[in-house]
């Protein structure tokens, strides 16, 4: 996005941090303090300085992961162009197959082996993810972009203490050890609200209901006070009123932290309450883009409108017949030609089925990749 | 209960007082087993052609519910009385026309059918084992079933796993539509499906209810779902139901306090809905140590002395709802605030 930044990936620690100008431009690393600072193994690169609010925390444009095949290439994610600001939740909505944490795993690289990430632009800060060896990956996964994700007992190890598990994080990147890692340790489940966390750290992660393992995540990933949160689906193998409890939290902790949030959803009625700006992606493309409240008060795009429409009709007090948007999407390996929704739209044309529609704008906040949109 | 019983309004399924106890798990240097209630004393009633929803945390007990009501685990007191008859008198000639006229489709589909066996065969089961029709009268059966949810003709000579989520929900309900039950227990039927295939099988379970008659009984956490498809609805807590009536009344101005907070989590899909949420405290305490008095006190925003002492029992509130809380008018009136800050956890009795 910026070129002129393009070098300084690895100098960053360098970098002298001037006092933050903008108001919103909490510190990254608000809950650090000197003592770990003090700590910290040499060599490890501290904060960049904090921007202001409206500076692309992440910047991603043209975002593809293919996997290699004799003769052609399978493309899983398609040209995706993702923003995210500090203080900003973007969220990814898609059904299952859609590509959406597919695309999230490719932000660190951390697809599945044989897979391959390419991007035109890929950046944390000043930092270029898209160039970064290995061990430059892992300087950044856990400690400045870090994930949460769906189920947390296949994320967390079974066999392991989950005091042990977070404070391996922290010596890895924050250098802490023995009595103090596990102080922290103790409270960070604080911070996430763990309750007797003292007792808590020795347990292991069969010990503990999904929405305590999901708090455990949670303080794991804030440990090292990251630049940037991916959520995928945090709430969705929790309760209903569970759910509100860990998006409560996460919002109280994107406050005090100032991190980006990138949420990874299907529930479109938790976008709607959690978002700032929403990504729709169907096949492995993102086929509309807007703020949060465009989107819902005018969708533009076919699919966009029907899923709306489908969630609406459930939601409501009324239990009429349901209209379902019918068939079911296309493999991400083998997308029809021309526009991938075809089949399923009930506004297709001839043009449709030839020519793919390229993610255009159809007014100031919103983008839509639809040959009929805007009519 | 009885609240909406129309004229040929048939009782397909009555549960009363249904109790489901385990034993519970022995711990180090506890002397005693305690046992688990997982069902403590639940009633329900389901109609001909009508929708039951029942809805409740995970280890509420709604999902043992089901299997008890299935003869799958053994009830512990109370009765089921299933197409008028009472299943623990009804010998073996009741349980099979139980095993025949109650069916069940799960959340995962892939899970509960066959892998082995080929879509035809998986549907054709229930038909052979209850020995209904002769064999080309089930092949055709096979047929009608596979037009009738939407599958192609095709699918008898394919293997579950060469179809999607929605379509293998498909190939379940088939199969439970075959011995032509009178009722099926829906455990989570749309919760592993996404959005837009879980209309596809929802608006499937409408119609065929229409159709065929089938009375579902329909468990979910979904309340936009259960809302959806029930005609009358049950919210369950740590074992017990402790709110129950027409879903309309129920959801439009829910009585309880849990029912409260779980309506008030709903989300709501428009952003400028600036939703006031009861955010609930806490977690569902463990069934094998249930608080004393009303169970969900410790949760309550509403708690006073009397929750701890003595247990509210299910009555009739209004607009055909029943309620299980002492305070349940005077928090719709407005006259009875929320304790200040979180209920104190005393240990069981202790007040």
């Amino acid at each position: 996005m910026r070129p002129a930044h393009g070098e300084t990936a690895e100098s960053e620690g360098a970098v002298p941090s001037p006092a933050p100008a903008g108001n919103d431009a909490a510190p990254a690393r608000s809950d650090a303090d000197p003592a770990e600072v003090a700590g910290m193994a040499p060599g490890v690169p501290v904060a960049s300085p904090p921007r202001a609010a409206d500076e692309p925390l992440l910047t991603a444009r043209e975002l593809c992961v293919t996997r290699a095949r004799p003769g052609a290439d399978d493309v899983f994610v398609h040209g995706v162009c993702l923003t995210v600001r500090r203080h900003q939740t973007v969220a990814i909505v898609g059904e299952s197959g859609s590509g959406k944490s597919l695309t999230a795993l490719a932000l660190t690289k951390l697809t599945p082996p044989g897979f391959r990430v390419t991007a035109e632009v890929l950046r944390l800060d000043d930092t270029d993810i898209a160039s970064l060896p290995e061990s430059g990956l892992r300087e950044i996964r856990g400690r400045r972009i870090s994930m949460v994700f769906q189920n947390p007992m296949s994320a967390l190890n079974p066999v392991i203490p989950v005091g042990r598990q977070i404070t391996q994080v922290l010596s890895r990147h924050k250098g802490l050890r023995g009595r103090r890692a596990r102080d922290r340790a103790v409270e960070l489940l604080n911070l996430v609200e763990v309750p007797d966390p003292a007792r808590r750290v020795r347990q292991y992660p069969f010990e503990m209901s999904g929405g305590m393992l999901q708090r455990v995540m949670i303080a794991m990933a804030l440990s090292c006070g990251p630049d940037l949160l991916i959520a995928d689906e945090p709430t969705t193998a929790l309760d209903t009123t569970l759910q509100a409890q860990i998006m409560e939290l996460l919002r109280q902790r994107q406050r005090d932290l100032g991190m980006g949030l990138l949420l990874i959803s299907h529930d479109l009625g938790l976008v709607a309450s959690e978002a700032d700006e929403v990504n729709v992606m169907y096949a492995g493309r993102v086929v509309e883009h807007a703020d949060v409240k465009t989107l819902f008060e005018s969708p533009a795009h076919p699919y966009t409108r029907a899923l709306l429409g489908t969630v609406r009709e459930i939601a409501s007090v009324t239990q009429n017949d349901l209209a379902p948007i019918p068939g079911a999407p296309p493999r991400l390996e083998q997308p029809p030609p021309g526009c991938p929704f075809a089949p399923r739209c009930p506004m297709v044309l001839d043009r449709c089925r030839a020519e793919l529609p390229e993610l255009r704008r159809i007014r100031d906040s919103q983008q839509a990749a639809c040959h009929r949109a805007g009519e | 209960m009885g609240n909406v019983a129309g004229l040929d309004d048939r009782t397909v399924l009555e549960v009363s007082d249904l109790v489901v106890s385990f034993r519970g798990a022995r711990r180090v240097g506890l002397a005693e087993h305690r046992a688990v209630r997982a069902v403590d004393g639940v009633s329900l009633r389901i109609g001909s052609r009508e929708t039951l929803g029942l809805v409740g945390e995970s280890g509420s007990g709604k999902s043992t519910t089901a299997r008890a009501i299935l003869q799958l685990v053994p009830a512990r007191s109370g009765s089921v009385t299933f197409e008028g008859a009472d299943l623990r008198s009804a010998g073996r000639g009741g349980r099979r026309n139980l095993r025949r006229h109650a069916q069940m489709i799960f959340q995962n589909p892939l899970g509960s059918l066959n892998a082995r066996m080929k879509v035809g065969s998986i549907i054709r089961e229930p038909l052979d084992i209850h020995q209904i029709g002769d064999r080309p009268a089930r092949q055709s059966r096979v047929q009608e079933l596979l037009e009738l949810v939407g599958l192609p003709a095709d699918a008898v000579n394919r293997y579950p796993h060469e179809f999607s989520g929605g379509q293998q929900q498909r190939i379940a309900i088939a199969r439970a539509l075959a011995p032509e039950p009178s009722l099926i227990i829906c455990d989570e039927p749309v919760a592993a499906l996404d959005v837009s295939i879980q209309a596809q099988i929802l608006q499937l379970l409408k119609d065929l209810q229409r159709t065929t008659g089938v009375s579902y009984l329909f468990i979910a956490h979904d309340l936009n779902v259960v809302r959806h498809v029930s005609r009358r609805t049950a919210i369950m807590y740590l074992g017990k139901i402790v709110e129950e009536g027409p879903s309309l009344a129920l959801f439009g101005a829910p009585r309880h306090p849990y029912t409260q907070a779980l309506v008030s989590a709903i989300p709501v899909p428009d952003p400028s809905a600036q939703q006031r949420r009861t955010v609930l405290h806490g977690e569902i305490p463990n069934p094998a140590d249930v608080p004393s008095g009303c169970r969900f006190r410790t949760r309550c925003r509403y708690v006073r002395e009397r929750c701890a002492t003595e247990e509210p029992r299910l009555q009739p509130a209004s607009d055909g709802v029943s309620v299980a809380c002492h305070f349940w008018r005077e928090i719709a009136e407005g006259s009875h605030k929320p304790a200040d800050g979180i209920p104190a956890d005393g240990p069981p009795g202790s007040a």
